[in-house]
């Protein structure tokens, strides 16, 4: 590298983690830094160095552009690397790290301006003749938005100026339910993104989600890496992605890519990031939803395919490389999917789940790769994200690459907190996914219900159980643990999963 | 020896008899012979019969979390004796199910939208928690009047904290 030799990783968790392994490999030193919950964090101990931010409160620490760069200066680093989430898609910040003297691996702040604001993002691809969902943005008067809101045809989405990542978003069914939909978004995006304007898109209720992987350098050159599908979501929020998306043909690949790259210049982007396209499957159209001015959570798929190291890219180009390649060079090879691992329950409402994770063990082979943020004896907290990890199968076909991604996740240990991991393996095993014709709603509308299996009998588990208590001294046999905490009757004083008002 | 373990509401029974090669378990009339052929920390090798099974496993206080194939199971080794009182706890569980409301997870009060006094229709937002940046709205089980609020706003609460009474 010629200026970059040590990163701040301003992050946390798997994409902390994944980038000090790039940075390692690059021979780069990194620098972590860590609020009061995360001392001695995986993504501590992944770094060359680590830095103390502030309190447990992201606002305090993750979020503080001021103690970011402070914590730049004290220990000399001379790039700094957002991730995603925290401060990476904050203009403010990539122009005040670029004020300090120092580089911001992603895009110029006038991009990130410019995307972040979806009414104007959206203004700039009309202008671009990218096509766009029909909607409506220009005033936020309650009354307006109704109107609006009755012409483009319920069901409406209701979306925050300021928003991503399905946050202070709402699907608003009809008219009855319109105005209580813009105060619970508004006071969301108030408090999410001190931001409260809303605007209004037509809510493609059968639609697919593909987005496009771009990469640009500083000379110029914009490529795209093809798509990702991501269509599997939760509460708007995804779990399951994958590529080459099966609805796609080559025809419209290279239309979608084409805009896609054409997006990314109407800005002047530069670095990685991610154009997303909402897709109407009947009608085989396309419609840009945003560009996320970043490295994307599921961008491991898109290396798995194209075999490009994403991370690496990001830093080189930030460091003032030329991209080597051209596009006809690039291709898809086999399929791959990402399953997002996280600490929640899927059987109650998919609340987050928190706890020390006892033992975590995680599955190994042929084309598995794992980006975990924890391991064995670290906390889930309740202050950030609970995504655990990443689990991403690579094989030939969709059809092996699922197999192989059913197989790692039965492989896949997790005990101490509750996750998802069964839930992913059951959304897996649907005809309608392995069609390849699952829509956004897919997940609520195939899986509202869906309980793990409950049989907790069975003899592997009791005698397994048994075996544990019997062979292994250190733990506390029931008579002790009860004994000497008073009346073992006591609901209060029950080391169980008993809970007063659960279903 | 014999072991109760607690799943929900049920508890079951297993016992474990040492043997010249391993152990004899039995449970529900069933029983199997049992030779542990690896033993790590974290990580038992069984034969169960004819059966090798390999478990993942933790224990965290009276909790026993083990692992098998895609299967996680968690009991809890208990001295209850099933039979004494397991009636009398599910009516407890069931009555105060429908009179406290409690906190499904930790986070922040954000709002109260409801006072000591009112009357409230099921289904009805009482509070707004906010919890890993969601907005997590905490409605009424069933019709009622609200006896005590017991949390004000801005303030912090645990997972499984009483935040209100309706009777």
């Amino acid at each position: 590298m010629d200026k970059i030799h040590k990163v701040l990783v301003a992050n946390r968790g798997e994409i902390a983690v994944r980038i000090m392994r790039a940075c390692r490999e690059l021979g780069i030193h990194t620098v972590a830094v860590y609020s009061d919950a995360e001392q001695g964090s995986f993504h501590v101990r992944s770094a060359d160095e680590a830095c103390f931010l502030g309190p447990a409160a992201p606002s305090e620490s993750y979020l503080s552009i001021e103690r970011v760069l402070e914590a730049a200066r004290t220990t000399h680093a001379d790039a700094i690397h957002p991730g995603y989430g925290f401060l990476s898609e904050n203009a403010d910040f990539a122009q005040a790290v670029r004020e300090k003297g120092l580089i911001f691996i992603g895009p110029r702040p006038e991009a990130i301006r410019a995307m972040g604001d979806k009414v104007e993002a959206r203004a700039r691809m009309q202008a671009r003749g990218v096509p766009t969902v029909p909607g409506y943005q220009e005033s936020n008067e309650d009354a307006a938005l109704e109107r609006a809101a009755d012409k483009i045809g319920y069901p409406v989405l209701v979306k925050a100026a300021a928003g991503g990542g399905g946050k202070a978003m709402r699907v608003v069914p009809g008219r009855e339910e319109l105005l209580e939909a813009l105060g619970a978004a508004r006071r969301e995006a108030r408090h999410a993104f001190g931001d409260e304007r809303l605007f209004l898109e037509k809510y493609i209720e059968k639609g697919r989600h593909i987005e496009f992987q771009v990469l640009a350098d500083e000379h110029g050159k914009t490529l795209h890496l093809f798509e990702r599908e991501c269509s599997i979501q939760r509460r708007h929020q995804k779990i399951i992605e994958e590529t080459p998306s099966p609805l796609l043909n080559a025809e419209m690949r290279a239309k979608m890519g084409a805009a896609a790259v054409a997006a990314a210049e109407a800005v002047g982007y530069v670095n990685a990031g991610t154009v997303e396209f909402i897709v109407d499957p009947a009608e085989r159209e396309f419609y840009f939803l945003e560009m996320n001015t970043r490295l994307q959570v599921e961008h491991p798929i898109t290396e798995m395919t194209t075999g490009l190291d994403l991370v690496k890219w990001q830093i080189r180009i930030a460091d003032g490389q030329a991209l080597p390649f051209r596009q006809a060079e690039l291709a898809q090879r086999g399929h791959a999917i990402e399953c997002r691992v996280y600490a929640e329950d899927p059987a109650n409402r998919f609340l987050p789940s928190t706890g020390c994770l006892l033992r975590v063990v995680g599955p190994r082979g042929p084309g598995i790769r794992l980006d975990s943020g924890y391991e064995t004896g670290d906390e889930v907290t309740v202050y950030y994200d609970p995504l655990v990890a990443k689990l991403i199968a690579h094989a030939e076909t969709r059809d092996e690459a699922v197999h192989r991604m059913r197989a790692a996740l039965q492989d896949y240990c997790v005990l101490g907190v509750t996750t998802n991991v069964e839930f992913l393996d059951a959304v897996l095993s649907h005809p309608e996914f392995n069609a390849g014709q699952a829509t956004t709603t897919f997940v609520e509308e195939e899986f509202g219900a869906w309980q793990p299996n409950k049989e907790a009998f069975t003899p592997l588990a009791l005698v397994g159980a048994a075996l544990i208590d019997t062979l292994t001294p250190a733990v506390k046999s029931a008579e002790e643990e009860i004994g000497g905490k008073g009346n073992r009757f006591d609901p209060w004083r029950r080391n169980d999963t008993f809970r007063i008002g659960a279903k | 020896m014999r072991f109760r373990y607690q799943s929900g509401d049920e508890i079951r029974t297993v016992d474990l008899v040492k043997t010249s090669t391993g152990y004899r378990a039995s449970m529900n009339g069933q029983d199997w012979p049992v030779v542990v052929v690896r033993n790590e920390p974290g990580e038992l090798t069984m034969m169960l019969g004819d059966e090798p099974l390999t478990i993942q496993w933790a224990a965290d206080g009276m909790r026993r979390w083990i692992f098998n194939r895609g299967k996680t199971f968690m009991l809890t080794a208990t001295t209850f004796i099933p039979s004494e009182r397991k009636g009398r706890r599910e009516r407890e569980q069931a009555h105060a199910g429908e009179r406290m409301i409690l906190a499904p997870m930790p986070g922040h009060v954000r709002a109260i939208q409801v006072a000591e006094g009112d009357g409230v229709a099921k289904g009805q937002t009482l509070i707004l928690l906010e919890a890993m940046k969601m907005e997590i709205r905490i409605q009424a089980p069933r019709a009622g009047r609200l006896k005590r609020l017991l949390v004000q706003k801005g303030v912090s609460v645990e997972r499984d904290q009483v935040l209100c009474e309706i009777e």
